[in-house]
Formats: C-alpha cells, structure tokens, sequence
C-alpha cells in the first residue's frame, strides 16, 4: 500500500505506506487524507528525497531505547547515515529542518505507546540528531573564529566584549 | 548563517553533543549564540568541577571540605566569579547526591546580571539529580547578614529524596521553600535574621527533624532582645520532640573589647530551656561561645553543668569559636584557648 506526499515544488512522491510512516507528520496526514495527496508545502523535493532515503534504509530498524538522560551522548553516526548524511552545509540544514518540521520523533510515540515526552526523547536519537550530531562533529576541535567562519557567523562582539568573555573563561581554555 | 538558520531547540541538541571546549567556543562566536548559551556553560561547569580542579583533593570531599578546596585551588582573579561558585559534587548528574551551590555575593545572583543564569542552572541541576539527598546553598564568604543575598528557588522542583537542606541566610519569603520544608530531615540556617516580625512557621515537620542547626541574629538592641527575642528562638526550637542533633547559636551586633558578645546569661538560661525540653538529644554544638566576664558568664565548666544538668541525655556538647585570652596568666589559661572548638563527651568528669 502507498500514499502519495507533494512537495513544495509540486513534485509528486509515491512511498510506501511503511516508510512514510516514519514521519509522525505524515501519518497523522494519512488517516484524514483518505486517498487524495499529502501536502507537504515545508519541504523541497530535494529534501524529502533524502528524507525517504533515510526511512526506506531504517524502516525496519527497532525502535530506540528510552533515553531518561542517564546514557552518555556519543557523536557517534553509523557508516551508513554517515554517508547518507554526508551533504552540502546547505542540504544539511534543510534536512535539520524538514526532520524538525515532519515531526519525525512522535512517530515512535504511537508505536511505543509510552507517554510522549519519553517518546520525544527517545525518538531524537532516529533522524534529526544524525544531523545535530554532524553539526556538532563540525564544530569539534575549532575555534570560534573557525567556527564563524565554516558556519558565516558575523562577530558582533566588541573587542573589549569578546576580551571579557574569553578572560572569564581563560582557566578552561589553558588545559 | 547558523544561528539564523537553526531554531534553538535544535541548536541547543548540537550543542548537547558537543564538549565544554566547544560550546566555550561556540558562546564566544556571536552575541546570539552567547545569549543562548552562556547558562548552558556555567551548568557544563557546575556539573563537571573536575574541570576546576589541578590537582586531587587532598581527603574525600564533605561539605566543608569542599569549601576548602574551593578557596585553596582556585583564585578570583584567575578564575573569574561565577565559574567557581556553582559546583555539583559529582561529575554525572545522575550520581550526584550532594549537591553544593555556592554563591559569592556581591558578584552573584540578584546582584548581577548572572542571577538568572543561575536560576536556570538550579533549575536544570535540580531537574536531572534525582537522586539529590542533601542540598546546600552555601556562601564563600561571610559578610555582615544584611548585606547576605538569599537564593531564587522560584519555581524549583524539588527531587523527592531531598531530605537536608543547608541554607546560608533564611529568606524572608519562604512560599518557594515550603514543599521542602515540609519533608526535610536536617536543616541547617548559618544565618537568621530574627526581629519580632519574622516569620518562624514555615512548615517544618516538627516529627521529622533529627538535626536542627540555627544561627540566630538578633540585632543590635540587647535589651529588646533579652525580652522578645530569645522566648522566640526557645519556642521555635522546643517542639521539635525528635531531634537528636542540635547547633545553635545567638550573636548580636554588638561588639565589646574586640568579640561579639554572644554568650551571656540570659543566652545560656535559653539554651538550658530548650535542651531541658529535648528529650532525645545527644549531641549539642554551641556557636559562637565568646564568654566573657563582664557579661557575667564565668566558664566552659559552668556552661557544661548546667546544660548537662538539664538534659542528662546529652553525649556530646562542642563549644565553637572559643576565645584567646590575651594577657592571661598561663596557669589561669582555660583549655580551649587558642582553638575553634572543642567537643566534650559523656562521663563528663574531663570538665
């Protein structure tokens, strides 16, 4: 059984009703669409092309443990997702985005049937963290000029502003 | 850019991924970024004072202890002010089962534009350290009381095994602090600024307490204290039929020949009502023990007899802050010159 999604730019998508069914946003659309299109006027084809990718690839993945916090965060990404997620700064945000706005995580809500805020958590670990955690594997190791400059951040610091700050920090910085 | 682009939520889920050097760097890109998360950086901080430490602690780390280590390793010039004034014992937020918020006024909390930051750091500490069984709010240094800047608990939820609270200053508003002092088990106040108005029902469950430590300000008008105050002090204290463990202490505003008078007789006649009452306690720790002859109390012996005498349960008696005598002849010299405290056990015949 399929369900068809529209994008943004009126591309049509005929996907697998398993595989949509990851994106929580989707299969809350489902049930009132009946058989007419889904509209999905937040996301690219583009996007959604490697969005799909990823739920095809992890559609028969098990579902995540509960994360109470207590686990330890690791940036850790799979080959695969590795290479899947391995994209333009461009691309990589829009799928940053389209994961936030497809509301990937309460997907696991309705199958764990534990209440939602455990869901939310638990569900971070799926897609939109692939992509957190590559912005984070980004950031590892430079500094904030390296950082503004990989990422067009404006310094809107006055030197004496950013003096201050790095001098209150100066004890973390010198180990 | 990135901080136009990514909506915090998310960018605060890149930033649960990155280390402290990371996010250091990241706070120092932009303004936005340092808005967003410079309190996330004090908590990395507070939740990570392994950070803060060159080298081992030389013993295991109690609460005092940690104030040791606290002024001994780390400098305010160096280090800057609020980096080391938060400080969770543990490193995970998890283990942590004593959890130590210091505080520097004047440089913290309402008096700076880092108090809010430090609510929230509270407030996230509070909310992941369940297993929290003695939380202190603790102060570096000690400035006269009123100049003591009491600490936000707005709208902190409190870990439910949260059983003892060290508080360094009684807040005059204790609506925040009620649910937890209603189950508290140990409470310790250094300083309580008592007149005839202050509140003294603020929930505690008299049955509950098995260690009540209070330091009592009274103000500078002795007179008015002898008379209002000190029957409050005695009536606050007396219901609590369970206490074991009692640290009390009475000072005033009020200095004579160098030392603050604070153990004169009608001081002791208050102490001796209250422990008379006590029925379980054993073990009583008098601060503040300036005797002095011109207020009329002779010495750590009569003090000793009669709090003995009036609550023959009593193990231990600790007499805190006693005096040097300067100019005394050696043979007239009281035992407990030149020390901070000395503690007395049961048989008491070493009096």
């Amino acid at each position: 059984m399929s369900i068809t999604i529209v994008t943004s730019d009126n591309e049509q998508f005929c996907v697998e009703k398993l595989v949509a069914q990851r994106i929580a946003l989707i299969e809350d659309m489902v049930e009132n669409a009946g058989d007419r299109p889904i509209p999905l006027p937040n996301v690219t084809a583009s996007v959604l092309r490697k969005i799909l990718e990823y739920c095809e690839h992890h559609k028969n993945d098990p579902l995540p443990p509960y994360d109470d916090g207590s686990r330890s965060r690791t940036t850790h990404i799979s080959e695969w997702d590795q290479k899947f997620i391995t994209v333009d700064q461009e691309m990589l945000f829009e799928i940053i985005l389209a994961a936030n706005y497809l509301e990937m995580k309460p997907l696991l809500y309705v199958r764990l049937n534990v209440p939602r805020v455990q869901c939310l958590t638990a569900c971070n670990a799926v897609a939109g963290d692939i992509g957190c955690k590559t912005v984070a594997n980004m950031i590892k190791g430079k500094s904030p000029e390296e950082i503004r400059k990989l990422f067009n951040i404006v310094n809107n610091f006055t030197p004496e502003e950013e003096a201050q700050i790095r001098k209150e920090a100066e004890w973390a910085e010198d180990r | 850019s990135l901080c136009s682009i990514l909506p915090f939520e998310i960018l605060e889920q890149v930033v649960k991924y990155s280390n402290f050097s990371e996010l250091l760097s990241l706070t120092v890109t932009c303004k936005y970024m340092h808005t967003l998360f410079v309190d996330r950086l004090y908590t990395t901080i507070a939740l990570h004072p392994g950070k803060l430490w060159n080298r081992q602690p030389p013993h295991p780390l109690e609460i005092f202890s940690t104030a040791q280590q606290l002024s001994s390793t780390l400098t305010h010039t160096r280090h800057g002010k609020i980096f080391y004034s938060l400080l969770a014992r543990q490193q995970h937020l998890q283990g942590v089962q004593t959890l130590i918020i210091c505080d520097m006024p004047p440089t913290s909390v309402a008096s700076t534009s880092r108090g809010p930051y430090i609510h929230r750091i509270m407030r996230e500490i509070l909310s992941g350290a369940k297993r929290v069984s003695r939380l202190s709010f603790w102060s570096r240094v000690h400035p006269p009381p009123d100049e003591i800047l009491t600490v936000d608990v707005r709208g902190l939820q409190w870990p439910n095994n949260l059983s003892s609270l060290y508080i360094h200053r009684m807040p005059d508003n204790i609506a925040d602090l009620r649910p937890l002092l209603a189950r508290l088990k140990r409470l310790e106040v250094a300083f309580w600024n008592l007149t005839a108005l202050t509140n003294l029902k603020i929930g505690l469950n008299t049955d509950l307490i098995r260690h009540l430590e209070c330091r009592w300000w009274l103000g500078e008008d002795l007179e008015r204290s002898h008379v209002f105050l000190l029957p409050r002090v005695e009536a606050f204290t007396i219901p609590f039929s369970n206490l074991e463990s009692l640290t009390i202490g009475i000072a005033y505003d009020c200095w004579l020949d160098g030392g603050v008078a604070s153990l004169c007789e009608d001081v002791l006649n208050c102490y001796v009502s209250i422990v008379r009452n006590l029925t379980r306690l054993r073990d009583l720790h008098i601060r503040g023990f300036h005797h002095n002859e011109r207020w009329g109390l002779a010495t750590s012996r009569k003090v000793l007899t009669e709090l003995v005498s009036a609550r023959p349960t009593l193990q231990s008696i600790t007499l805190w802050e006693c005096p040097k005598n300067y100019g005394v002849p050696p043979e007239e010299k009281s035992p407990l010159d030149g020390k901070d405290a000395r503690t007395f056990t049961a048989p008491w015949g070493i009096v």
